[in-house]
């Protein structure tokens, strides 16, 4: 087991990655933080540190255009140039948390179950995801009356059964709604 | 009974667990058990941690996800966070509850009564070894993902005494460059001194001061920085502060010798204190560039692999006295004979010495190059297969590795020799003589200069003495 421990010297660039990270996300001046960084660093004339950031670039633009591809695939070609599993994961994690931007969108629109979707493909917390799931179910029993498509999400999301009652008893003492209260009725015998 | 509602949990944490009373209360938060005695619960003083807390433990649990089998064994990473307690939002973050069998690190080496207490329940200084190597596996797995924990303390390491497994705690304040700062400084004693001096951050170099630190009084059971020397008579702290911070000094520095014990080297049955020379030459020079160069000088540390490494060749390079059954490094580097001695009994070696090898590994063109590795066999002695592979270094448990051959003593001759007890076929050469040949169940004699050649592609061994 202990072959597969890299000994190496601390790397002086990985400071920086969580700012590159926040640049790659935000659409940010590459150019202008990469000379930023290596001025910090006093790196600016070692060559082969140019070429790793400027790997290390290349690795997050990649995923920050294509987020859904596989993380794995990109978390080991920036293990691969160098950056230790820990920061190459965080890294990843702070340029999904940037996607958020994108689910706040739909939450504002109340399309909550494409911030389902993009919240799943994105690894946001289960937490997160658990709270949209809810909103999309309340949705789809208070506001759309849609006993299929409620349905439908709970098998999807595989939603424990004690959990459907639960919410749709909430709703019940909320709204009063005789629809709320056929469907818990009915939700026993799913 | 209070209900802990969780979030983030990973690899089949439930959602929420039942607690009773805590069960330690300390400066960062409480800790608690869950009901069911899996888990451990640490809760926060709300006063006394930011916001940003539960940011960084949520990346530290999330970190823990792709931790290997093995690795959770021996690192108590957080598996979930607490989002709340009896409904009342709370920052914490649950762990999976070690047994009772293990314990602390500091019952065991903090001097050497508690060495001696262990010594006769049966345990010898070969257990410590291996504990030593433990505490550098789990450090070893942190820094090489890029994490460093920043407060190695002998609190937040468990021993398992009759397994010698160890687990590292406390791995909520992991330090990861540009993404989680360091939160705490550490302990006093074991921290560097360029922290104590707030020249630096925490970070992997001041961890492997404070991993050296652990290894030694591991080895030596004592901490090899501990002033003796008052530098403010009139403020105890102020005077800790100085001894373990600016004028921090290895006990062993030749060019220092404020810290030097009186009884440095008398055997530590007989009162004395055991010095980092009865280590095998490879410990001591690492103690050297932990200690010496490394003390002011952090990238001169040596890494928590090279310990590793350096630790589980040392297990190979054990005597055990025949008067107190201590095992000890044999000191084949001290000539002559008369001049080793047992470090714990002051015994000295006598009788039926081992024969002491020295290990070659195969290079390009038929050549071969010292691997500043010895074997030291007395015996009984068995050498198994990872010994003769070039690919590999000393495993954490040899309990699976086969044995490909065995020493026995030729009384008669007084003489040991190497029993074959594998298939292939050895070929030994003693100072350019015609080579003899040793299928299994042959033995071959381990006499000077004889030179041990197991088959292509591995190890060959030199008898030096």
């Amino acid at each position: 087991m202990e072959d597969k421990i890299p000994d190496e010297q601390p790397n002086k660039l990985l400071p920086f990655l969580r700012r590159l990270a926040d640049i790659i996300s935000n659409d940010g001046d590459l150019d202008k933080a990469s000379d930023d960084i290596l001025r910090s660093a006093d790196l600016s004339k070692d060559e082969g540190v140019i070429q790793q950031l400027n790997n290390w670039i290349k690795v997050l633009q990649e995923y920050h255009i294509n987020p859904d591809a596989n993380q794995k695939e990109y978390l080991t070609k920036l293990i691969e140039f160098g950056i230790p599993s820990a920061s190459a994961e965080l890294a990843l994690a702070r340029m999904r948390e940037a996607l958020s931007s994108d689910i706040e969108f739909e939450l504002g629109r109340r399309n909550y179950v494409r911030a389902v979707l993009l919240a799943q493909q994105n690894h946001i917390p289960q937490e997160k995801i658990h709270h949209f799931q809810e909103l999309s179910l309340r949705q789809f029993a208070a506001d759309f009356n849609n006993l299929p498509g409620f349905r439908v999400l709970v098998k999807e999301w595989e939603i424990p059964q004690n959990e459907v009652k639960r919410i749709l008893e909430q709703l019940l003492e909320e709204t009063g709604s005789q629809w709320i209260k056929d469907a818990l009725e009915s939700s026993s015998k799913w | 009974m209070a209900t802990v509602s969780l979030y983030q949990n990973i690899k089949g944490i439930p959602d929420s667990l039942e607690i009773g009373e805590s069960i330690y209360a300390g400066g960062e938060g409480r800790i608690f058990f869950s009901k069911d005695g899996s888990y451990a619960i640490k809760i926060y003083h709300p006063n006394r941690v930011g916001a940003e807390k539960r940011q960084f433990l949520e990346m530290i649990t999330m970190l823990g996800s792709s931790l290997t089998q093995d690795e959770a064994h021996f690192l108590c990473w957080p598996l979930a966070m607490v989002r709340s307690v009896g409904n009342i939002p709370q920052i914490g973050c649950v762990t999976r509850r070690i047994p009772a069998s293990y314990k602390p690190l500091c019952h065991f080496n903090e001097n050497p009564k508690m060495a001696r207490d262990q010594f006769l329940a049966g345990r010898s200084w070969s257990h410590y070894l291996q504990i030593a190597r433990g505490l550098a596996r789990a450090v070893a797995v942190l820094h090489g993902r890029g994490c460093a924990h920043t407060d190695l303390s002998y609190f937040n390491f468990l021993v398992n005494p009759d397994t010698t497994d160890v687990v590292l705690l406390d791995l909520d304040g992991l330090v990861v460059p540009g993404f989680l700062p360091a939160q705490v400084k550490g302990t006093r004693g074991i921290i560097a001194r360029e922290i104590m001096l707030r020249q630096s951050r925490p970070n992997e170099l001041s961890d492997r001061h404070s991993l050296a630190v652990q290894v030694l009084q591991t080895l030596l059971f004592r901490n090899v920085f501990k002033s003796l020397i008052t530098y403010d008579p009139s403020d105890p702290d102020k005077d800790e502060e100085i001894g373990w911070g600016e004028e921090l000094a290895f006990s062993e520095d030749p060019k220092d010798r404020r810290n030097r014990l009186r009884l440095l080297g008398v055997p530590l049955f007989q009162g004395g204190a055991l010095s980092y020379r009865m280590l095998t030459p490879a410990l001591q020079r690492l103690t050297e560039r932990a200690c010496i160069e490394g003390l002011n000088n952090p990238s001169k540390r040596p890494s928590a692999r090279e310990w590793i490494t350096t630790l589980s060749y040392a297990l190979d390079e054990l005597y055990r006295c025949s008067r107190c059954r201590q095992h000890f490094p044999y000191p084949y580097w001290l000539k002559p004979v008369q001049r080793r001695t047992c470090p714990f009994c002051g015994q000295r070696v006598s009788g039926d010495t081992p024969s002491v090898l020295s290990l070659y590994e195969p290079r390009s063109r038929g050549k071969y190059a010292f691997t500043q590795r010895y074997l030291v066999m007395g015996n009984n002695w068995q050498l198994f297969s990872d010994i003769l592979d070039p690919q590999r270094d000393p495993p954490m448990s040899r309990r699976k590795e086969p044995s490909v051959g065995h020493i026995e003593l030729d009384s008669k001759n007084n003489v040991n020799r190497l029993i074959n007890d594998e298939g292939n076929i050895w070929r030994v050469q003693v100072h350019g003589e015609s080579v003899v040949t040793a299928g299994k169940g042959d033995s071959v004699l381990l006499k000077p200069g004889a030179i041990i050649n197991f088959g292509e592609g591995r190890r060959l061994l030199v008898v030096e003495e």
